[in-house]
Parts: structure tokens; sequence; C-alpha cells
């Protein structure tokens, strides 16, 4: 059988774009500047929703601009030395690493046995695919809600489950050792499938003549996974886990309805904290200097994932 | 051929722009002539569509809503009536007035957070609308507001909000489990309150209930400290007196205080109580899973309603007389407005919606299908009807709270907004940790001293 010369395709194109390009001025510039071209209208929109807000953000992190008050001015590092300060930021720094490796380590190991277990060629297994999506595509909000009344310790289902089997049943969202928990495993809900269709999408792009050599050259099924699945699967365990990580610092709708970030600040992350503090608190220039921070935090912590896994790809 | 194709393009295309110019003229045209017919008859306003945002399961609002096509009829002026729970409409309604949204016209709240609405330009003043009018005939009677009601709708002399009711803070208690605990009469004083909470603390009900969620904590928290707290000004009320100090921290009432709130939460409130937001404490009371519950006068309906409520006949009302501390501003007052966004895009609309709610006729007629019972008119309030149709013991309680009011929910100050994290964080932990109480009140009193200072205080006083 003839295979299709790559050239033979192109070639056409090529013409095509050939005589283009001797045609007018206009056509000419388009030919030598196409990719910029075509990406242009994209570059604008982002530059004008995400590059100027950001400088901006910046801006005013070194001012005390406030929204009620109509008079303010450049007060240099002022935000910064009040964040250094400030008794409540530790433990929101923590709130908010503890939420990122949490969500982040939690979702990927349940949503990498979910995706094995879908990856078995059982009957059914379309539909029961499909019935993960369930999940992801429903609204935050209506997530967070459903957690709030699931959590209520006197009429909740997990109390009552609890109860079923004579254990205790703990005032998951009022204690403060609880409520972080409680934020992680609702965040479970919609994290583990989201994790689990994009590692499947991995596990399915396996060498099934890789595994099948392995299980005959004696390896158990751990050996396999191990040895032969994982390694082959990095590149899309890396995304995933990257997808997870940025996503995880920017969690906000959950724990909004389910604790307010409370009791206290015991599940106040710096995002929540930004909105509450610029937002609803007015505090327009100290809520901009937190942002600095959490941009600075994603930053760093996403080089040093890319250091840690993405290098070994 | 490309020629014929690019050719049959241009021809669809010119097609579709003239289409669509051809709608947009015919539809603008419409629109003129409607509104010009619309401003030639009686009913300036008809054909707009305004947005009202209020709070959802709220009988006064409910009412309002049943009332909204009476009004139709009346102006042409359809309402789309927006209720949501009080916790999210409290987040959305700043929001959207920072925001500059023009999809909001008209909505409730209560009157202390009227420096943060001033400020942020979100709040539109109503004076050109009162004194013209055209806008607002002489039947309209703005004089016939309570003026200490509406004083508190008023900033510098300029008024933003009509005052449409006003909550008043009450104990609401059940009587049979007063009875069978063997208590004869209300609580007189904090430690009283407490000891009459441990009897009524059974293993089928919790002695005591306040919303003390982070989100709406400090509304009910208030309420209480004012047994504790002197009051100080009319300004800054019990926050902070002429010299910025801040009064909540300041020991040793802010200790006395924090134990009371504290023992009283941790011993007698029904389990979860951190998270409890008012929906909670009125379901529980209305179950009878809650001997008292210390809240606003604003859901007496719900309770009250036999159809809801289990306790209907068996609840009584109670305004704890006013300690020595705080001898005559111990009640917390919260006028309720009705307010007009600045960026709304129809605000002649928009003002007679406010007309009509709170009109006499509106109010004496909520008053009388017992969906409000702290009308802001004078002529409403001493109407007999009006009083006919309060509860029994809620008229003599109304008339001490009136008598005592404390409506500085929030300092009248721009900061008054910006200090309530770390009050709520401080009422929270003292409820959730085991951290000692000076510890919390000293955190607490540090955090509003930075944002003060931040904000460049201490200033000189306000005059008003």
């Amino acid at each position: 059988m003839r295979l299709i010369d790559s050239r033979e395709v192109r070639a056409p194109a090529q013409r095509r774009g050939t005589s283009r390009g001797r045609g007018t001025p206009l056509g000419r510039f388009v030919e030598r500047h196409f990719l910029g071209a075509i990406s242009l209208p994209s570059l604008v929109v982002m530059l004008a929703v995400t590059a100027v807000p950001f400088v901006v953000t910046i801006g005013l992190a070194f001012t005390n601009y406030d929204l009620v008050q109509s008079a303010w001015k450049f007060t240099g590092l002022a935000n910064f030395d009040r964040m250094l300060h400030d008794p409540q930021i530790p433990t929101i720094l923590f709130n908010t690493i503890y939420l990122v490796i949490g969500t982040t380590v939690l979702d990927t190991v349940f949503g990498m046995v979910l995706a094995l277990l879908l990856d078995t060629r059982v009957r059914g297994a379309g539909v029961i695919r499909s019935l993960f999506m369930l999940p992801i595509m429903t609204a935050p909000i209506v997530v967070a809600l459903t957690w709030r009344a699931m959590f209520n310790n006197e009429s909740g289902w997990i109390n009552y489950f609890l109860s079923l089997v004579h254990l205790p049943q703990p005032i998951w969202l009022g204690n403060p050792s609880l409520a972080m928990p409680a934020v992680l495993i609702s965040d479970m809900w919609t994290g583990i499938p989201f994790q689990a269709i994009l590692l499947l999408a991995g596990l399915l792009g396996v060498s099934k003549d890789l595994k099948e050599a392995a299980a005959s050259d004696g390896a158990n099924r751990l050996q396999v996974f191990w040895h032969i699945t994982l390694p082959s699967m990095r590149p899309v365990l890396f995304i995933a886990v990257l997808l997870r990580f940025i996503e995880s610092f920017r969690k906000f709708e959950g724990i909004q309805i389910l604790t307010t970030g409370g009791p206290g600040i015991s599940s106040t992350p710096l995002n929540l904290q930004i909105y509450n503090t610029g937002l609803f608190y007015d505090q327009v220039g100290y809520a901009a200097a937190m942002g600095v921070l959490l941009v600075v935090m994603i930053a760093v912590s996403v080089g040093l994932l890319y250091l840690v896994l993405g290098r070994r790809r | 051929m490309d020629r014929r194709i690019k050719r049959r393009h241009l021809a669809t295309a010119a097609l579709a722009a003239g289409t669509v110019l051809l709608a947009a003229c015919s539809s603008s045209s419409s629109s003129s002539s409607s509104s010009s017919a619309g401003a030639s008859s009686s009913k300036p306003y008809a054909g707009q569509t305004i947005t009202l945002e209020t709070y959802s399961a709220v009988p006064e609002f409910d009412y309002y809503k049943s009332l909204m096509p009476k009004f139709t009829a009346q102006t042409g002026i359809n309402v789309n009536f927006v209720q949501l729970p009080v916790d999210t409409m409290d987040q959305k309604i700043p929001l959207q007035l920072k925001a500059k949204d023009s999809g909001l016209d008209v909505f409730f709240t209560g009157s202390e957070k009227i420096t943060d609405f001033v400020g942020s330009g979100g709040a539109q003043s109503l004076d050109s609308f009162i004194n013209d009018p055209k806008q607002t005939p002489a039947s309209y009677n703005f004089k016939d507001f309570a003026p200490d009601v509406e004083a508190a709708c008023q900033q510098g002399g300029v008024t933003y909000c009509i005052a449409s009711h006003t909550g008043g803070a009450l104990l609401y208690y059940n009587t049979k489990m007063f009875k069978a605990a063997g208590i004869t009469s209300p609580p007189q004083t904090p430690d009283q309150l407490l000891s009459d909470a441990a009897k009524l603390t059974t293993p089928s009900h919790a002695g005591f209930c306040v919303r003390a969620d982070k989100s709406q904590t400090l509304y009910d928290a208030f309420q209480l400290w004012n047994w504790f707290i002197p009051w100080n000004n009319p300004v800054t009320g019990t926050y902070f007196d002429k010299s910025w100090n801040f009064l909540i921290g300041a020991e040793p009432q802010a200790s006395q205080f924090a134990t009371f709130y504290r023992t009283l939460l941790t011993k007698y409130a029904p389990k979860g109580i951190s998270t409890y937001l008012v929906t909670n404490c009125l379901s529980d009371f209305q179950q009878g899973r809650v001997a008292m519950w210390q809240d606003d006068s604003g859901t007496i309906p719900s309770v009250l309603d036999p159809n809801q409520s289990t306790v209907a006949t068996s609840t009584a009302f109670w305004a704890m007389p006013c300690p020595p501390a705080n001898p005559d501003h111990c009640a917390l007052v919260q006028p309720f407005g009705v307010w007009m966004n600045k960026a709304s895009q129809h605000k002649g609309a928009s003002w007679q919606l406010i007309q009509f709610i709170t009109s006499e006729q509106t109010q004496l007629a909520a008053v009388e299908a017992k969906a409000l019972l702290t009308p802001s008119r004078m002529s409403v309030l001493h109407n007999p009807s009006a009083i006919a149709a309060l509860p029994p013991t809620f008229a003599a309680q109304l008339t001490y709270i009136l008598a005592h009011p404390d409506v500085t929910l929030l300092p009248f100050i721009p900061e008054g907004v910006a200090i309530i994290p770390p009050i709520s964080t401080g009422l929270s932990d003292l409820i959730t940790t085991g951290t000692p109480v000076t510890q919390i009140m000293a955190t607490m009193t540090s955090g509003v001293n930075t944002i003060m200072k931040q904000a460049g205080y201490p200033k000189p006083f306000p005059s008003s």
C-alpha cells in the first residue's frame, strides 16, 4: 500500500499561499505575519482583561485606596508592612497551603484509583463514565449548598449515617478543626471525577502491548502499574496535578457558602480574605497587597511543581 | 465562479445589514412612540420594568410582593421582584452598588450601611424626588415618618432611604417551657437570663438561641453587648467614645460581656450554634427545639403563623430592661429602608415604587395583614386598627424599645463596615475555641485599632 506523501498534501496550500503572497501588499503582510495576525485579537483581549488589571492591582497595593474614602494616596510599603504584622495572615496562609495540598493530593490519588476502575472492560463502563461527569457539570454554589445541608449536625445525612453505626456525630462546620476537612470532603465530590476523567484519558493511551509484555514476563498488577502505567502517563499526570493545583488556589464559592471562612478564620484561604477585605470591607489597597502575595505564592509553587515533576517528563 | 460566490456573499451581508438597520429603526421608533405616548398619559413610566431586590422568607416583603400586580395596574410599571436569603442578599447588594450595576433599581436593607453606600457612590439622594410636587403628591406626607427612625436614613442632611419599618431587639420565649421549668416571669438581668437558660436546657430543647454564624453574628451579639457596654453618642453608639477608644474592647465590660456570651452559647444553645443563621433559630423556635430566642422583631409573623409554627399559641415577647451600665440606649432599633440605586436608569419609575411601598395605605394594610409590626409612619403607629392587630405582649415591649433606642448597629463613620471582620472573628472565636476571653477581646481591639489607624484616626469627631 502506498503511503500518502506529506509533500503532496502540503503542495497545493503552499502554491495557494505563494500566489496570494504575490498579490496585494496586505496579502503579503498577512502571509509573512500570519501567526501574529490571527493571535492579535485574543492577545488584545488578554491584555485588557488580565494584564491591565494585574498591573493596576500591583499599583493599588502601594496605595490606601478605599471604596468609601474619596481621597487616597501612595503609601509605599505600608500595606505590606501591615500584612507582616497582621495576626490573621499566618493562619490564612496555613489554610491556603492546607487547602491547595489537601485537594490536589486527595483528588489526584482518589481520581487515579477511580480512573483505574473505569479503565476495566466491564459492561456499562461508558454509562458509568458519563455518570461521573455529573458532579463536574453541577454548579459549585449548588454543590456547596447541598453539602452545607448534608453537614448539618441536627438534620444532615452525614451525621444521620454516623448515628446508625453508633459513631460520634461531630459539629462539622462549627468546629475550627473540622471546618477545613469538611471543605476538602465537599471538594472531593467534584475534584475526584475531574481528575479521573483526565487520568483516564492518559490511561487509555498507555500501550497495551507493553503491559501484556510485562505481565508475560511475570510482573504482577502492582508492578505493571508502577513500572509501566505510571511512567507512561506521567505527562498527563503532570497536567492533571497542575490544573488541580491552580484550581485549588482559586477555590472560592464552596468555602463562602459552606463555612463563610469560619468559625473565626479557621477555613479562610487567602482568596476569600482578599474578596472580603476588598469588596465587602472596602479596603482595596490592602486587598491588592494580599493579591500580590497570592500571585507570588502561585508563581513560586507552580515553578516548584515544574521543577519537581515537569523536569522529568 | 469565485466572483459569483463573492457577490452572493456580499449581497447576503448587505441584506443582513439592511435587515438589522431596519429592525433597529423600527424598534427605536416604536420605543420612542411608546414613551411619548406614555409621557402624555397619567402613567408617565408605563412600560418600564424595574428590579427590586430584598430578602426572602420575611413576611413583610412577601406581602409587598403580593401587591405588585396592583402597583403595575396603577402605574403601568412592571416590577421584577427578586428575593434571596439574607446572607446572599447582604453580599449581593453592596457588590452591585460598588460595581454601579444598573440592573438594580430599588432595594431594601438596614440603614446602618448608609456611610458605606453613600461613600461608595451607590445610594441615590431622594431629596429631589421628595421635594418635587410633580413626582410626589402632598398626600404622601414625608413628615409623617417617625423622625428618629427616618434620621437613620439621612446623612449630612440628605435623605438616602425611606424608612419602611424599624426592627426592635426582642426576646421570643416559649411560655409552656417557662411554666414547665417553673419560671414565672421573663428575665430582668443578664444573670437571670443565664440562670433561666440553664433551667430551660433539657435533652429535648435548648435554652437559648441567637444567630452566631460568622456572617451574621454581629447583629445578635450587638443586642447582647448592649447590656454591658455603655452607649456613648449617636454617631458611634457603643463602638467608640469621642476620643476613638474602642468601647467593646475596654475592660472590665469587655470580659464581662465575652464571658456571658461564651457561657450562654456554649452551654445553653443548640449544638452547632456557631453556624446558626437567622433561619436556623427561627426554625428551632417554631418547632419547639429552643425555649428563648433573641432577635429582631421582624420575624414575629412567622412565629405566630400556626401554619409554620408549632408554638404559635405559646409564644410571648420581652424586651430586657436596660441595666445600669447602659440605662437609656440598650435596645437595638434598626431602621430598615427602601433605597434607590444611583446607577438606576429608571429613577422616576423607581421613586413611584418607593412611594407606593412606603405610603400610609400600604403600611396600614401590611400591619392589618400581620405582615408588618413596626411601621415607620406615625399615623400608622397610632392607628387603632393597627394597634389592635399587634400581638398582645408585643405592644408594650415596642413602646419600651422605642423609648430606649440604639440605632447605631454600625458606627456612622466611613469605616463602619471595615471594622466588622475583627469583631465577628472574635465573637466566633469566643464560642468555638478555648482561648481566654481577655486574649480574644484584646485581639479584637487590636484588629479594630489597626483598621482605624490605617484610615487616619484619630480624626476630629463628627458633629452628626
